[in-house]
């Protein structure tokens, strides 16, 4: 009954948006009832998001091939095949694979028009030209990848750069309109490089889930997504280059976790503000069926039959940022008339977003231009910033203005703030190009919509992003795949030279053993100094415990290291209740080496089991 | 030459006495706020039977398999599974015995006795006194303030001389960390704390790395609960590893908490999160075992991990909130204007610097009959106070709606004061209501005088002794019975109105205030049922209508109708649009018309959506309990009267309706049943525990050795008073997938019903050698919280026969303690080992 009522009223926003876009024109006389049947709340069914392993060998310096693996996240539907992500990955470590590029399809870098216009403020919109595909085999066309292995904090190094150099520019007092421009083309830039952020976090999560789904092990490996995503998230930020010893997975979880905190708080405002108001608020939850929501966002809807005879007072700031007053605008009330039993859609939101429960309004159906107006404020305000910080302002100014910023940030004011819309934005305009949830019509309208929260020069548009998806995706596999293959080949090699401090040498098969051996070595010294450096039981099996412990000591047969001589203290100090039976044997030998050794000799004569007594 | 004597006396003493302190065994009790049983038994067990009575099994053991994954770990959870799961012992089934919120369920747990604190709140309906026992910030600050650290919950458990478990062993020789009971004051943690948050975890001899690891926490913002507990289990370490000048243990006990489970479960109760948070607390209590196995006494410590309660949970719905306070403030629920512990909305507050750091406030109804917005309102004339904290269940404290009738009426003679026809009415309606209140003015007016006389006396018995507990508690009753005296000059003035119509007429004439009469913050008695059927929440008719015809005639709403039947316009996450699941009250039970067969100790009556019914549960004196699914209760003249229904079973246990049973039966019939320990928990919550301390002769006798000369039942009838006006008009609890909040939004778990997740707590050990404990073991049987104190104290050789308490040496807070009512849970193979006492 629920699912009739809200696919109705999908319907009425449907009408309502194509009759604001123009689109009502096409089909003329259509009445919002008579668009019921042909709507469909998630006609997407069941997910067809699938994970395409492709196999990249390339030959090597003394004859044989590296295997390395391109698994590729494409919709695919029908003969409809939409690459979305794309990841290199290195098979070689075993279960635990680890990844060596990753490529947000979708992504291009913006062009030289582009870049001028960022350094005005303007009610920029994203770049919606046709990209053109190059012609032939073009060398210079391999899409460059988000993310590379080998340089993992190049973002947060970026940053560092931009930064030094705004203020460099503010202390060495160039000339004025000079800080103005270089102050908005970082900020369009920034906005830029979060926005990818958001969308390839998200591709990454759904990439995480469909794995979840169907397993292989061809796949990245849990763990190297958790790199991958940790990687991206230190990337974010300039301080990110001072990041080394925090856990990788705390730094993820920590992320993910405020982002679902974020927007279960935001559903909650919203809802709660909505039955105050006697309004509706339908989640819309985004994610691969049985899996945790990625994304939610929310229709907030009227119902005649819900309001009560004296309704509350409406403000025009009001909570739900809705530009029209629900009870009193004709045409919803015309609407309500008609249909009291229908919930006629009002708003549709996204809940990620970086205020303090307050959701992004991204298409108020009944006036539908106040979402841009909002999104136009925040540019005013960061011109306005960025033209003040061109000049030396009074004290008194400056103290006015922080009393405004913290009374806005305070009141989560969304009109005239800086605070980014892009968490919870680019994630809806990833799933409504990818018809997520609802029918292709009412997704293009959304994405329509969404694009007015994009305001920004440098930025694609949804349409030139598809684009993109194939064209990257074609250059990637274009003659056999070979500029992929040399590009991984390269970066691996990199790896190798970097590990093993090999400088600008070639790799051989013995330089490809030694790290291999290294590599080894290096995860089974970290399970080594992990337990040995902990005060408390690690939770790693007896089993690989002493395989690691084997393969440590025979580089270290004295026991000279500090992680040796912390691993054997740990143990000496573990209570021997907590040992195995099947491992104490082992444990003695560890922990008296020369006592076990002359009772392995005695131990001919002497009965089994005496020694480790 | 003190000096001399002193040296003397230890080295006769001392040896003795240091002896018998290395042979005492020890207690390290690490408490987990809000730690459900069945997730933790499902993260050691997770193909075991625990994880299929999760929200999406599935779910959990995929996440179960990711966190071994990513985390590198083949056991994700070592320390609690080798020590409590594999090496310790734990009953299998463990209930709360009262509500399952953090201040009733650690008071219960504590102290071994029934709930005295009800709420997270103390709110007493007379003073307008309001705390908030979670208010770390503030508790702490006054702990470290006043020289007598003493939290407001323990001195709601002094008062009436209820110890706390701890108190049997002596205070120097007994570490606790902050938590809503406890007698240290906090510096040790706090200084801790400040070392951690300062140094960020790092070595301070390191500024570099120090200024690094705080420059890398802009990027990922880590938790603060992890930064607090991570420096609390580090701290523990310490206390349990620190040593005496003589190379002992300088502590026999340690109780320490760690809320991180609890604040996980409500922010967000993803399953990745939980393992993750699961894994962060594996490692502290690995560490503290750590300390344990390090120190001398390994063989003699007991370790015993207890949990006060669970949160229900669902990890891909939000929780929605309905958000009390301001819906109380809306037509629709009365226009009240309501009290507030915190701002209702402190992330948008200007006034709320720091989350966390509040204060109670006001906020008015725009349509209040008695705020500035009518002739001659007020601000601040709050008639509601609701206690809840994000969880599906509030408490409703209203002011009298016989007083809301006399403040409406004063009102009306300040605005028609010249008309003297419309004052004739006007007097008619005002008489008629004062004489059908005056009864219970009266009666309150006599208590509370009484309580302000018995009060002022013991404070001033407490000033002479002069030592800082007695002059904290002396401050703490002067300030109590100071809002009491201002109570009494109200109901007195208002009791001493003239009943003649010309005096009546020259006092309406005159000049006066109607706080002088009927105080702000006073709620008066609790609403009877009958008040709240038809509660007053203003005028019908408009001003100009009001006196026209005869008789003014009041609005009115039916509380116990409108919680049930409130259908909301967004429903929640499982499509329900009913945010509530009944309304509860206490009801007379001498005023019921039934036979019950036994004697009632008391009578709760549950309405339900009308399509669920009504349900009556009868307690006896005995402690057992009767199911009754009831029709339709109505009053007819001055009784209640029902009809029984034969079908209905709105606690869904068809096998318990109708006959009496023990809690302990019930508990373990129903066991799985979604509201299995209803009963239970309503009874205490519900029950005047505080009557059976003030008849217990252990207070009395208490009270006569602090002061000869103390009229002991004018004290104990003080104290009566003082906690009766902690009790509230009812209770109601929201639906599955709803939580009643004031102050913030709450997306994930929730606790405070009764759904096993939240009702099902932790309780297990671990013992060192000398222990005879039963390892490895589950204990079957249904057993309550309230059965860990006796438990732990019989484990440490405190506990004597009947439930009886021998304090250890040493002990200064209480000499002789109340009996436990509660049972020891067999995790000890009896007799005790010989060595221990």
């Amino acid at each position: 009954m629920r699912g009739r009522g809200i696919r109705a009223g999908l319907s009425v926003a449907v009408f309502i948006l194509a009759a604001l876009l123009g689109i009502a024109r096409a089909v003329p006389g259509t009445a919002p009832g008579g668009l019921t049947v042909s709507q469909v709340f998630d006609p997407l069914g069941p997910s067809q998001l699938e994970i395409r392993n492709y196999p990249v060998a390339v030959g090597n310096n003394w004859g044989g091939a590296y295997d390395f693996t391109m698994s590729v996240l494409a919709l695919s539907r029908g003969d409809r095949f939409l690459p979305l992500l794309a990841i290199a990955i290195e098979s070689g470590d075993g279960p635990n694979n680890s990844w060596l590029a990753a490529w947000n399809l979708g992504d291009d870098s913006p062009g030289l028009g582009q870049r001028l216009k960022s350094l005005f403020p303007g009610p920029w919109s994203p770049r919606s030209d046709v990209r053109r595909e190059p012609e032939g085999n073009d060398p210079f066309s391999f899409p460059r990848p988000c993310l590379v292995a080998t340089s993992r904090k190049e973002g947060s190094w970026r940053r560092v750069g931009w930064g030094a150099g705004r203020r460099l520019a503010r202390y060495a007092d160039l000339f004025n309109p000079f800080r103005f421009l270089l102050n908005n083309y970082v900020h369009y830039h920034n906005d830029m490089e979060d926005r990818k952020f958001h969308q390839l976090y998200t591709l990454i999560r759904l990439y995480e889930d469909a794995a979840a789904l169907n397993p292989s092990p061809e796949h990245l490996s849990p763990p190297a997504l958790v790199d991958l995503k940790y990687q991206l998230l230190i990337n974010r930020r300039a301080l990110g280059v001072l990041m080394e010893s925090e856990s990788r997975y705390e730094v993820v979880k920590s992320y993910e976790s405020k982002l679902r905190v974020q927007m279960g708080k935001a559903a909650s405002f919203l809802h709660a503000q909505a039955n105050l108001h006697h309004l509706g608020f339908q989640s819309v939850a985004y994610g691969l069926p049985g899996r945790p929501p990625v994304s939610h966002a929310a229709l907030i809807y009227i119902r005649k039959a819900d309001l009560p005879e004296q309704l509350p007072p409406w403000s025009s700031r009001n909570v739900f940022d809705l530009g029209h007053n629900p009870y009193t605008h004709p045409e919803v009330r015309e609407l309500m008339d008609r249909y009291p039993e229908e919930e006629i859609p009002l708003a549709f939101y996204v809940l990620a977003s970086d205020f303090n429960f307050r959701p992004i309004i991204v298409a108020d159906f009944f006036r539908p231009g106040s979402v841009r107006r909002r999104e136009s404020t925040a540019t005013v305000r960061v011109g306005l910033e960025n033209l003040l910080a061109a000049y030396r302002l009074p004290l008194l100014y400056r103290t006015l203005h922080r009393v405004a910023d913290y009374g806005m940030d305070k009141k989560a004011s969304t009109a005239f703030s800086d605070t980014s819309t892009a968490a919870g934005v680019e994630a809806l305009r990833l799933f409504a190009r990818l018809d997520w949830k609802f029918d292709t019509d009412t997704n293009y309208m959304l994405l329509r919509s969404l694009e007015n929260r994009v305001a920004n020069p440098l930025a694609e548009s949804y349409a030139r992003e598809a684009s993109n998806a194939r064209l990257n995706f074609a250059q990637l596999l274009n003659g056999d795949a070979r500029q992929l293959a040399l590009k991984l080949r390269r970066l691996f090699e990199d790896r190798v030279r970097d590990e093993l401090d090999l400088g600008n040498r070639a790799i051989f098969a013995a330089e490809y053993r030694r790290f291999r051996e290294e590599r080894e070595y290096q995860a089974a010294q970290r399970l080594v100094e992990d337990f040995g450096g902990s005060q408390f039981l690690t939770g790693y099996s007896w089993d690989r415990l002493m395989e690691a412990w084997e393969i440590v000591s025979r580089r270290d047969p004295e026991k000279e290291l500090p992680a040796s001589d912390r691993f054997i203290s740990r143990l000496e100090k573990l209570d021997p209740d907590m040992v195995p039976e099947d491992y104490r044997t082992r444990v003695a030998e560890i922990l008296y080496p020369r006592q076990y050794r002359r009772a392995e000799r005695a131990e001919v004569t002497a009965p089994a089991g005496r020694v480790i007594e | 030459m003190v000096g001399v004597c002193g040296a003397a006396f230890l080295l006769i003493l001392g040896p003795a006495s240091l002896e018998a302190r290395v042979e005492d065994p020890r207690l390290v009790l690490i408490k987990l706020d809000g730690l459900p049983a069945l997730v933790l038994e499902a993260a050691i067990e997770p193909e075991g039977p625990a994880s299929e009575r999760l929200p999406h099994p599935d779910l959990f053991r995929e996440a179960h398999r990711y966190s071994r994954s990513v985390q590198g770990r083949d056991i994700l959870l070592p320390n609690l599974e080798t020590y409590f799961f594999r090496q310790g012992a734990r009953p299998q089934t463990l209930f709360t015995t009262t509500l399952p919120v953090s201040s009733p369920s650690w008071a219960v747990i504590d102290t071994g006795q029934p709930s005295i604190v009800k709420n997270n709140y103390y709110f007493n309906r007379s003073s307008g006194e309001l705390h908030f026992y979670l208010d770390q910030f503030r508790e702490s600050r006054d702990t470290l303030a006043r020289g007598a650290g003493k939290t407001t919950a323990l001195w709601q458990l002094d008062l009436l001389g209820v110890p706390l478990m701890l108190d049997a062993f002596p205070p120097e020789r007994t570490f606790t960390s902050i938590q809503t009971l406890y007698r240290r004051r906090p510096g040790d943690q706090l200084s801790h704390l400040g070392a951690q948050v300062i140094t960020a975890g790092e070595a301070p001899k390191n500024p570099v790395r120090v200024a690094r690891r705080h420059l890398s926490h802009t990027v990922y913002h880590p938790g603060f609960p992890g930064i607090t507990e991570d420096s609390l289990a580090e701290l523990t370490v310490q206390k349990i590893l620190e040593k005496g000048p003589d190379g002992e243990d300088v502590y026999d006990v340690l109780s320490v908490i760690f809320p991180l489970m609890d604040h996980e479960f409500h922010v967000d109760a993803d399953y990745r999160n939980i393992l993750s948070s699961l894994v962060v607390l594996d490692n502290w209590i690995g560490r503290i075992l750590d300390a344990v196995l390090e120190s001398g006494r390994r063989d003699r410590t007991l370790v015993a991990l207890v949990s006060d309660h669970g949160l229900d949970f669902d990890p891909v719905r939000v929780s929605y909130s309905f958000p009390i306070t301001r819906w109380l403030r809306n037509p629709l629920f009365g226009n009240h204007t309501t009290l507030v512990a915190q701002a209702e909305d402190y992330h948008h507050a200007l006034t709320v610097p720091i989350q966390g750091i509040d204060f109670a406030r006001v906020y008015e109804s725009e349509a209040s009959p008695y705020g500035p917005r009518v002739p001659f309102g007020e601000k601040g004339y709050y008639t509601a106070f609701t206690a809840n904290n994000g969880n599906p269940r509030f408490d409703a404290f209203l002011r009298n709606s016989d007083l809301n009738r006399l403040h409406l009426l004063f009102l009306e003679v300040l605005r028609v004061r010249g008309d003297e026809e419309q004052l004739k009415k006007i007097y008619a309606v005002f008489q008629a209501t004062l004489a059908e209140a005056r009864p219970w003015l009266e009666e309150e007016l006599e208590a509370t005088l009484s309580a302000v006389v018995a009060l002022e006396r013991y404070a001033a018995s407490l000033a002479r002794r002069g030592d800082a507990a007695s002059k904290d508690s002396e401050g703490r009753l002067r300030r109590e019975s100071a809002g009491y005296r201002k109570v009494a000059s109200a109901l007195h003035a208002l009791l001493s109105l003239s009943r003649e119509w010309s005096e009546w007429l020259v006092w309406a004439r005159g000049e006066f205030r109607i706080p002088d009469l009927i105080p702000k913050g006073y709620l008066g008695r609790p609403n009877t049922l009958q008040q709240l059927r038809g509660y007053v929440t203003g005028w019908k008719e408009t001003p100009d209508q009001r006196w026209r015809g005869g008789e003014a005639k009041f609005r009115r709403l039916d509380y116990s109708l409108l919680f049930p039947s409130f259908r909301a316009s967004s429903p929640d996450a499982y499509g329900n649009r009913f945010p509530f699941q009944f309304f509860s009250f206490r009801l007379p039970a001498e005023e019921v018309e039934h036979d019950w067969g036994r004697s009632l100790r008391q009578l709760i009556w549950l309405s339900f959506r009308e399509d669920r019914g009504q349900v009556l549960i009868a307690e006896s004196t005995a402690g057992d309990f009767f199911y009754l699914p009831v029709r339709e209760l109505r009053r007819q003249g001055s009784r209640y009267r029902f009809e029984m229904d034969e079908n209905g079973d709105p606690l869904l246990a068809p096998a318990l309706v109708g006959r009496w049973i023990s809690p302990r039966e019930w508990a373990a019939e129903n066991a799985s049943g979604e509201l299995a320990v209803l009963p239970v928990i309503l009874a205490d919550l519900f029950r005047d525990n505080y009557e059976a301390f003030l008849e217990d002769p252990v207070l009395r006798r208490r009270l006569v050795a602090g002061d000869a000369k103390m009229d002991v039942t004018a004290h104990l009838n003080a104290l009566r008073y003082r906690y009766r006006q902690q009790e509230p008009d009812f209770r109601v609890w929201v639906n599955r997938g709803w939580n009643v909040n004031v102050h913030s939004h709450t997306p994930g778990g929730t606790h405070g019903a009764f759904h096993p997740l939240e009702t099902l707590a932790v309780f297990a050990v671990w013992a060192g050698k000398e222990f005879p404990l039963k390892r490895g073991q589950a204990i079957p049987g249904a057993y309550f919280t309230q059965d860990i104190a006796p438990t732990l104290l019989d484990a440490m050789g405190t506990l004597g026969e009947g439930g009886s308490v021998i304090p250890r040496l040493g002990a200064s807070q209480y000499t002789e303690f109340p009996r436990l009512s509660g049972t020891v849970i067999p995790v000890l193979n009896h007799p005790p080992h010989p060595s221990l006492p």
